[in-house]
């Protein structure tokens, strides 16, 4: 059963410069219990996209399309008043952000700010809410939860204060977590102590998991999914498998070909050609187009759709948003991929 | 030969050239200000002493025309030259900042400010303001229906209601009271602009060589200016002026050399935070001398707080002379100062409301335009401080 | 200048390249910032950023430094090019002491030695146009006398870093992320320098940009016979560019060998702890294998005694030495140095 179905989500910015498309036509679902990472590069819209699952897209100057549909276990949550919008977010949806200093009071202790929003949503009494935020604490493997539980986000490193938000998040049971960058500010030992915490988390609880980033690494770690988005669009989804050991899109092949590897000595890189486009005009037809290796006349003009891959027994779910796999063609040499 | 891998491609060609309005008008009030505010400080600097120069000490000695008897046409030819140093300087200003260097300047910090400056409609209503009273005082003489020193009838003309003759009536010698305010216009915003401008100057240099060299020089400079912060302001002008003979020149040099402190702290702030800037550590490593390094990228990137505070300071200063020449301390008779006129109307209150009435309301009004503006400069600055 | 051989794209791990002459060696380097001390209170214990660094650099490699946050290697990078004064220990350039330097010899010096830094927006005066900003270098070091010269030395330097000459009249803010970074690189490479301190060059970057960008540092090393010292967290940015690695953990390094030794065969427990740490793109859907480290890094204000790594050590003695005794960082048979007792030197057994 899918938890969460996003079809055809525009979230428009109204700037100055003019409309600003950050999410253009998005769409993408989580199975229950699946983890699926959202990767792209700054400014494709990722962050949007979260922000507007979890209703925090501050409108103005933020904006969802009425035709945009988002459904969490069948329920559509655009344009569900704000009251009702609150009950799911928490409830069924939670958020974990990069920064987790910005999201916590600094003057108030961590273990009143989580058993303050376990009070909140499990209605319960003081002295229960306080034993089930040690039990959290604990669960998200913060040694010596009574002790942390009066102490303050400042005295917390960056790992433990994203504990911290990962044990707010989990205290009313979402059936869907969502987390933006969770571990990009983080050193790499910390950052795979938060992943392997993530993954036992998702296991135990069958919580979908819906991980936005820029490292696509990470994604590998963790997801099951992969949707990669290129200026406000989807340009390509699969199992995480696929995608990354044969990714079809010009994008995806341009952006694994630009990572350094471990273990592939020194060498120059394959990057794409370019900078990201500005959000406030995106390129015309396939919006890849002026740093495709690939680009070919249709590509200026047309935006090709976003096609299952015809033809191979690569699972039923990868999808692609290239001419090149509309009108199959003999595969062009791997420029992009890594060796 | 090396062929760089991965030329930008794509990258935004020259947009076209938009005109900017408020930048215009900014450039004529302010001529090379936007200069000065793009980093070429020499250049924009120049304009605006120039500028300065013309309006401020020129409107000084202009004073002194003016109180020489039968000015006539001396006095049309010294204002017509003038106004054709400042049409030069203006023209200048404005085609540079609007045609300038193309690409740069359509999206360059400046015309950005200028933008969100034009959108914060109180704060144009008040640049604006001052605009008008700065050339309401240039051109007194074109203005002015009579000479503010002129006597008429004191029988019949005395404390005359306003009426089409006298448009905001006469006071106790009969002088026209319109005349008189523009003139006086002359003097309190040349004292405005002048005192501010050396306060700012001394203020932004003691601040950025406190900031810059830091530790011991820091503490030291700034325990002084503390000391000078915690003098009452009011108390010292009162004290000093009582020394010397009051007159312009006093008045603008004390006014001047107290209200330093305060842009001092101001840019001392910001140069702290500045310096820690990898674009500071950068010019260490490139070997960039101090002086450099506080005159090119210090001062430039404390401009904007510097600005506010000053616009702020004009009209700060401005009361500040009021008061003293209400106190008989600042401008002496018969020269018209809007403190004076003040003062000069209050026992005649009652019988004759538009003697105090009318300098009051200038007053007021032009304070309040430089405060307006001088908001809607911070608004407009900050988010590219936020940034 | 020393003619350097044509390289295959894929340079691999050349053994047999020739010994290289050394440019810059650091014995001992120590940088402590004591915070200031308050009214009645004890002096604050200093904070130790780098504690006993040592190793050289030589001419025409990368040497790349990596760790994670507060390590001090950024630190090391600064003081190097005296640009935070070192506590202690020594820096020779070229034969040359750089630790006592007058003003006029470090001027001369930061012809030599330049730094490139990680954010690209903050490392640019934003009130400057960049061809000013370039101009400027050339001015203060009175580079290619003339205007027009100069002029046209900026529009060399940007085509140099990928840029085409109308970038340089713009702002910083008009350019993106990639291109300030370019800029950067420009206006190092105006003194031409023979060492480039890069401090994380790309971690502010975009992955396409980011590949961008490493691919024009190793294209001017080539060109222009550069030494690097690259400065990273990201252990794979860090092989991708280096030659030779060393690793930083608590103000010291405790492993540095060639490349391909530090990333296929880690002898520090923790050098082998964050190569497994590293999320990889080949492990997708395999998770497992991974020596997870436990707790988080200590203050460098007050590390722990013996070896600074010993409380998160997977294996250390926790009895014994490692609680007490700080390791050197002591040579081993196939040319790397490793601080750590369990491995212990050339001459002991090895585990």
């Amino acid at each position: 059963m899918t938890l969460l179905e996003v079809q055809d989500l525009r979230t428009w910015f109204a700037k100055e410069e003019g409309e600003v498309r950050a999410v253009d036509g998005v769409s993408f679902h989580v199975g229950e219990g699946e983890a699926v990472g959202l990767v792209g590069e700054s400014g494709c819209g990722k962050t949007v996209t979260a922000l507007s699952i979890a209703g925090l897209v501050p409108d103005p100057p933020g904006h969802i399309h009425g035709s945009s549909s988002i459904r969490l276990r069948g329920t559509e949550l655009v344009g569900l008043p704000e009251r009702r919008l609150r009950r799911f977010r928490g409830k069924e949806v939670a958020m974990v952000f990069q920064d987790p200093m910005s999201s916590l009071n600094p003057v108030r202790t961590v273990g009143s700010q989580i058993s303050e929003v376990v009070r909140l949503h499990g209605r319960l009494g003081a002295r229960e809410a306080k034993r089930r935020t040690v039990q959290l604490l604990r669960e998200v493997e913060i040694p010596d939860p009574d002790t942390r539980y009066r102490e303050y986000p400042h005295q917390l490193s960056g790992g433990m204060r994203q504990r911290v938000m990962i044990a707010m998040a989990l205290s009313c049971e979402p059936s869907l977590l969502v987390a933006d960058e969770p571990t990009t500010a983080l050193d790499v030992t910390i950052q795979a102590q938060l992943l392997e915490l993530l993954s036992g988390l998702r296991r135990e609880r069958k919580m979908g998991l819906l991980l936005i980033t820029h490292d696509l690494a990470v994604v590998a770690e963790l997801c099951d999914r992969v949707v990669v988005m290129y200026a406000g669009k989807v340009v390509e989804t699969g199992r995480v498998k696929d995608v990354f050991s044969q990714p079809a899109h010009p994008y995806t092949r341009g952006l694994l070909g630009s990572l350094p590897r471990i273990g592939s000595g020194r060498r120059r890189l394959a990057p794409i050609v370019g900078g990201v486009p500005d959000p406030a005009g995106w390129p015309s037809g396939c919006r890849f187009h002026p740093r495709c290796p690939h680009a070919w006349g249709r590509c200026s003009a047309e935006l090709p759709s976003l096609r299952r891959r015809g033809g191979r027994a690569h699972g039923e779910e990868w999808t692609v948003r290239c001419w090149l796999e509309e009108e199959p063609l003999e595969p062009t040499p791997d420029v992009g991929k890594g060796p | 030969m090396l062929r760089p891998l991965g030329r930008e491609v794509g990258a935004p060609t020259s947009a076209p050239r938009r005109p900017k309005r408020g930048g215009v008008l900014l450039a004529i009030l302010l001529p090379g200000f936007p200069q000065f505010l793009g980093g070429r400080i020499l250049v924009g600097g120049f304009a605006l002493l120039l500028w300065a120069s013309f309006v401020g000490i020129g409107s000084i000695r202009w004073e002194r025309v003016v109180a020489a008897p039968g000015g006539g046409w001396d006095e049309r030819a010294a204002l017509l030259t003038l106004l054709c140093g400042l049409m030069a300087i203006w023209t200048w200003s404005i085609r540079d900042a609007t045609l300038g260097s193309g690409v740069a300047r359509t999206d360059g910090s400046w015309a950005r400010f200028a933008r969100e400056f034009g959108r914060n409609r109180v704060a144009s209503i008040g640049l604006g303001a001052v605009g008008i009273s700065y050339l309401a005082a240039l051109l007194a003489p074109f203005l002015a229906p009579f000479d503010p020193a002129f006597q008429g009838d004191l029988v019949v003309g005395r404390l005359s209601a306003p009426s089409g003759a006298h448009l905001l009536g006469t006071d106790q010698f009969a002088r026209d009271v319109f005349s008189r305010l523009l003139y006086g216009a002359r003097v309190s915003l040349s004292i405005g602009f002048i005192a501010v401008a050396i306060s700012m100057t001394i203020g932004t240099l003691v601040g950025a060589v406190a900031g810059f060299l830091g530790g011991w020089w820091d503490a030291a400079i700034m325990r002084f200016v503390d000391m000078v912060i915690s003098f009452p302001r009011l108390v010292l002008l009162i004290t000093v002026i009582a020394l010397f003979e009051p007159s312009l020149f006093v008045l603008v040099v004390l006014l001047g050399l107290t209200q330093w402190p305060l842009p001092a702290r101001i840019v001392r702030g910001e140069v702290l935070s500045l310096r820690e800037r990898e674009f500071m550590v950068a010019g260490r490593a490139l070997g960039f001398r101090a002086p450099r390094l506080i005159f090119r990228h210090l001062i430039p990137n404390t401009l904007a707080p510097v600005t506010v505070a000053a616009t702020l300071g004009i009209g700060d200063t401005i009361i500040l002379e009021a008061g003293l020449s209400f106190l008989g301390l600042g401008i002496q008779p018969p020269t018209p100062s809007w403190g004076t006129m003040v003062a000069d109307g209050r026992n005649h209150l009652l019988g004759a409301w538009w003697v105090t009435t009318f300098p009051g309301l200038a007053i007021v009004l032009v304070v309040l335009s430089f405060n307006l503006a001088g908001d809607g400069l911070r608004d407009a600055l900050d988010p590219r401080l936020r940034r | 200048m020393r003619p350097v051989p044509e390289r295959p794209v894929d340079l691999g791990h050349d053994a047999e390249e020739p010994a290289r002459e050394e440019l810059l060696a650091v014995r001992d380097l120590r940088k402590h910032f004591s915070s200031r001390r308050r009214f009645l209170e004890r002096r604050p214990d200093p904070v130790r950023a780098v504690d006993g660094v040592s190793f050289t650099l030589r001419r025409g490699e990368t040497l790349g430094l990596v760790g994670e946050s507060g390590c001090g290697k950024s630190t090391t990078a600064r003081a190097i090019l005296r640009l935070v004064e070192p506590t202690g220990g020594q820096i020779r350039y070229d034969g040359e002491d750089v630790t006592d330097m007058s003003a006029s010899a470090l001027r001369r010096f930061r012809r030599r030695a330049q730094m490139v830094f990680q954010d690209p927006e903050g490392s640019l005066n934003p009130r400057m146009r960049v061809g000013d900003a370039l101009l400027e270098v050339l001015q203060v070091h009175r580079l290619h006398p003339g205007r027009s010269a100069r002029r046209r030395r900026v529009g060399e330097l940007l085509e140099l870093v990928g840029l085409l000459p109308e970038h340089g009249r713009r702002y910083p803010h008009q350019l993106s992320g990639g291109q300030r970074q370019r800029v950067g690189i420009a206006r190092a490479l105006s003194v031409e320098p023979e060492l480039l301190v890069l401090d994380e060059p790309v971690s502010a970057l975009d992955v396409s940009v980011q590949a961008q960008i490493l691919n024009l540092l190793h294209d001017l090393q080539q060109e222009l016979q550069l030494t690097y010292l690259l400065i990273s967290h990201d252990l794979a940015v860090v092989e991708q560019a280096s030659h030779r690695v060393a690793v930083m953990y608590l103000g010291r390094i405790v492993e540095v060998a060639e490349a391909y030794q530090v990333y296929q065969a880690a002898k520090h427990p923790y050098t082998r702890a964050l190569l497994s740490a590293i999320p990889r793109i080949e492990t997708a859907g395999a998770r497992g294998r991974k020596v997870l480290l436990v707790g988080d890094t200590p203050s460098p204000i007050r590390p722990p005694r013996g070896c600074p790594f010993h409380p998160r050590c997977t294996d250390s003695r926790k009895d014994g030495e490692c609680g007490w005794r700080v390791p050197a960082l002591e040579p081993q048979l196939d040319g790397g140095r490793v601080a750590c007792l369990k491995v212990g030197g050339d001459s002991r057994s090895r585990t």
